[in-house]
């Protein structure tokens, strides 16, 4: 009964958002005489009802799946009567129709948000933003409606356990990792449809930077936390304790990063000195349309990759259809904007913020198309040539990360330039560019199989921690900056160290014996066998001990009948120096009992400081944020 | 007339700057691409081809084998089949009858795989379930 009232306001959602767009569309067209305060509070209202009835079907699809109600498809798909809460909640979004009525939700959520926090002005500026907001309202619900409708339910109810949850996908990072990365992905609707809006009613540039800028840094800081979550799901899942592959789907979430990061230097810019007004447009447009053209990526099955959904390609039609539209507007309007006003190109930069600020772009820019390149030439390749390719990861190894850690050497530059005034800027940064350097060469000549890019990235980490710790005496408002900077400090060292330092070894333990293996000592204490309601799992107790110090490791692996799939639990060692993964990798198809057990063991050095680096990130974005409105808010 | 001069050097040096860019990006490109061969391609090919590539099948029922560290699997296409072998962790998803993607090098006779991927399909449902779901409520 739920879902069919949360279907139903899911329809009248997506009838109103059709309507709003006619009425809207044709009251344009034909020129009436409404004045722009009734569109704009007919807008606004249409935006909230949207939302509400929007929220009402996603809180009763979350009601569904959490009371297992397998009359719905959806359900008896992805959910199982045993699973706890959080799976079964969770499998909700996990499924392409249920993770599209998320973006449904959030979209208009995002909507009701922006009338929530800005004054209605009745003015073109604000007609135009909530009549694109609603046209891509309209187009989403459409999409959801009669393509990805999460809560069809069968004529019956059928007496059933659930299929359950792919068994992969059971697990407490990936549960939370699709909210987050939406409200990241989608929070950057809000600087599309506002650049779009002030494409067409230029002026007031700083108010308008000011404004938005908020709202980038808020999407922002979810991007990071979810790609931050996403590596550490991989490392603690996938085994082998990988975390970044250069996977599609990965690169689908780091562009609109590269671009979300741009757009909130060059709104700084923008509000502090009314420059980079077009760059600001194009970096807050492209964020939305990157968003988008990673969705058609991983949904309409042309990539293949171990994240992607089932292939579809009638979904991946429509998709297009839509991310054709986006870019087709942003490109319009831009054109319109640049031959309204002709921004001046190339200006002579006023001073070194400004120079920095404008490599910074370039920079960015560079990375996201370079990325972007790389994500989708296969995509190219194959619409062109019929031939299947993918690209393997070297290709961003040897261009984007060199390219990253010069633009992190701007980065540190761009720290220094917060305690600037004070007396000694030169000397200071001279020495500390002469202490980054050493550390470059100490590391290249002296650690054993050093590469030229190893030591760079090291050095770029130490000048980039250099700067941003002598800004930190620069007062309380510098701090997310400061902290975000360093935070990128850490992550690149600590990523650098771990993947010199890894070391993986397979080895074969035989009950009761101690090995050394390397410079530990592991014994194979036994193995166990137990059942749970979902799974079976067999888990083998190893003793680790190194120096003075040991651990008793359990590698285990579960084998969910239902689904016919194994998947196995990585036992972790945390040291502070360092984690120690141990894999169990029984036989396969052999079910007996073997004495002895082959483990997979990699030491990763230096690991915790790429979660460390990631949370702190997502910390100083979120307090930026804060500090953002609060300078809103504070009377001129 | 000065300054005119600074815009076109700068302009030139930007140019310059950026061919030398896409020269080097469309290198990396072509040397990273990987191609997509199904067994029945790489029977055709006798000799060892020096480009890393992907091979895509399904393992063979009953071609598993494990000695120590080196595991060793055929990947079929129904047309025909290719040995396949492999050091290190096996992807959870991985299992005889299964779809898989192998990404490494061809010798010749055998597919020396440096990574496996192996993927889900949320379509698939096993006979049970899709029994009891067709069943109406009595």
């Amino acid at each position: 009964m739920i879902t069919r009232l949360g279907h139903l306001s899911l329809v009248m959602s997506g009838s109103l958002a059709l309507i709003t767009m006619l009425w809207c569309g044709g009251a344009y067209l034909i020129g009436a005489s409404s004045s722009v305060q009734t569109r704009v509070r007919w807008l606004a209202t249409s935006l909230i009802l949207q939302f509400w009835g929007v929220a009402l079907s996603f809180l009763s699809l979350l009601y569904a799946f959490g009371t297992c109600d397998f009359q719905v498809l959806s359900v008896a798909l992805n959910a199982h009567i045993d699973a706890p809460l959080l799976y079964r909640v969770s499998a909700a979004w996990s499924t392409h129709e249920g993770s599209m009525l998320l973006w449904a939700f959030l979209q208009t959520a995002y909507g009701a948000a922006y009338l929530l926090c800005r004054p209605l002005v009745y003015s073109g500026y604000q007609q135009r933003f909530l009549s694109v907001f609603n046209v891509l309202n309209g187009c989403v619900l459409l999409f959801v409606l009669l393509t990805a409708n999460p809560l069809v339910s069968l004529d019956f109810s059928p007496h059933m356990t659930g299929r359950g949850l792919n068994p992969l996908l059971e697990n407490p990072l990936l549960a939370i990792h699709p909210p987050i990365l939406y409200m990241g992905y989608i929070g950057l609707i809000v600087p599309y449809v506002s650049a779009l809006a002030q494409c067409a009613f230029p002026g007031r540039e700083r108010y308008w930077a000011g404004h938005l800028r908020p709202w980038a840094l808020w999407s922002w800081t979810f991007l990071s936390a979810g790609i931050a979550l996403g590596s550490l799901w991989a490392y603690e899942e996938l085994g082998w304790g990988g975390w970044w592959f250069w996977d599609p789907v990965e690169n689908a979430a780091l562009i609109p990063w590269l671009l979300a990061t741009s757009l909130i230097h060059i709104l700084g810019v923008l509000q502090r000195s009314a420059l980079f007004p077009l760059a600001a447009r194009i970096f807050a447009l492209s964020g939305f349309v990157m968003s988008v053209a990673g969705t058609f990526l991983v949904r309409a099955g042309m990539v293949s990759s171990v994240h992607a959904f089932a292939q579809d390609a009638a979904r991946g039609r429509l998709i297009l259809c839509f991310l054709i539209v986006l870019t087709g507007a942003a490109f319009w309007q831009l054109i319109a904007y640049y031959s309204k006003v002709r921004p001046p190109l190339l200006q002579a930069p006023r001073n070194s913020y400004v120079r920095l600020m404008r490599v910074l772009a370039v920079g960015f820019g560079s990375l996201a198309i370079l990325v972007a390149l790389g994500t989708f030439y296969p995509l190219l390749h194959l619409t062109l040539t019929g031939k299947d390719i993918s690209i393997s990861p070297s290709f961003y190894n040897a261009l984007f990360l060199p390219c990253f850690v010069i633009v992190c050497l701007v980065m540190g530059l761009g720290s220094a330039q917060v305690w600037r005034p004070g007396k000694g800027y030169t000397q200071t940064l001279l020495s500390m560019a002469v202490v980054a350097g050493s550390v470059f060469w100490w590391v290249w000549m002296f650690v054993p199989q050093a590469q030229c890019l190893y030591a760079f990235t090291l050095g770029a980490g130490a000048w980039i921690l250099l700067t941003s710790a002598r800004a930190l005496t620069a007062g309380v408002r510098r701090i997310p900056m400061v902290g975000a900077h360093m935070a990128v400090g850490i992550c690149l060292i600590s990523g650098a160290v771990e993947q010199q330092g890894l070391q993986q070894k397979t080895v074969c333990l035989q009950p009761g014996v101690a090995q050394e293996v390397g410079s530990l000592r592991m014994r194979l204490d036994a193995t166990l066998r137990e059942s749970a309601r979902q799974f079976e799992r067999r888990r083998v107790c190893i003793t680790v001990m190194q120096g003075s110090d040991s651990c008793v490791l359990e590698p285990a692996q579960r084998f969910y009948p239902l689904h016919q799939a194994r998947t196995s639990e990585v036992a972790l060692w945390r040291r502070l120096w360092g984690d120690l993964q141990v894999v169990w990798m029984p036989s396969l198809g052999s079910d007996e009992e073997t004495s002895e057990a082959v483990v997979g063991v990699s030491w990763h050095p230096m690991i915790a400081g790429l979660w460390t680096g990631g949370a702190v990130l997502a910390l100083c974005g979120f307090l930026a944020f804060c500090f953002a409105c609060r300078r809103l808010q504070a009377p001129r | 007339m000065k300054r005119k001069h600074q815009r076109l050097l700068f302009t030139c040096i930007c140019l310059l700057l950026f061919s030398g860019a896409v020269v080097v990006v469309v290198h990396a490109l072509q040397e990273n691409l990987l191609y997509f061969y199904t067994p029945l391609q790489l029977q055709q090919t006798d000799k060892p081809l020096g480009h890393k590539m992907r091979l895509g099948g399904q393992v063979q029922k009953g071609s598993f084998q494990q000695n120590g560290d080196a595991i060793f699997f055929t990947v079929a296409d129904g047309a025909a089949e290719v040995r396949v072998v492999y050091t290190g962790a096996l992807p959870d998803l991985f299992g005889e009858g299964r779809g898989v993607v192998a990404e490494g090098l061809w010798q010749g006779g055998t597919f020396q795989a440096t990574r496996i991927l192996a993927k889900h399909d949320e379509r698939y449902m096993p006979p049970e379930a899709a029994v009891s779901a067709q069943e109406p409520a009595s």
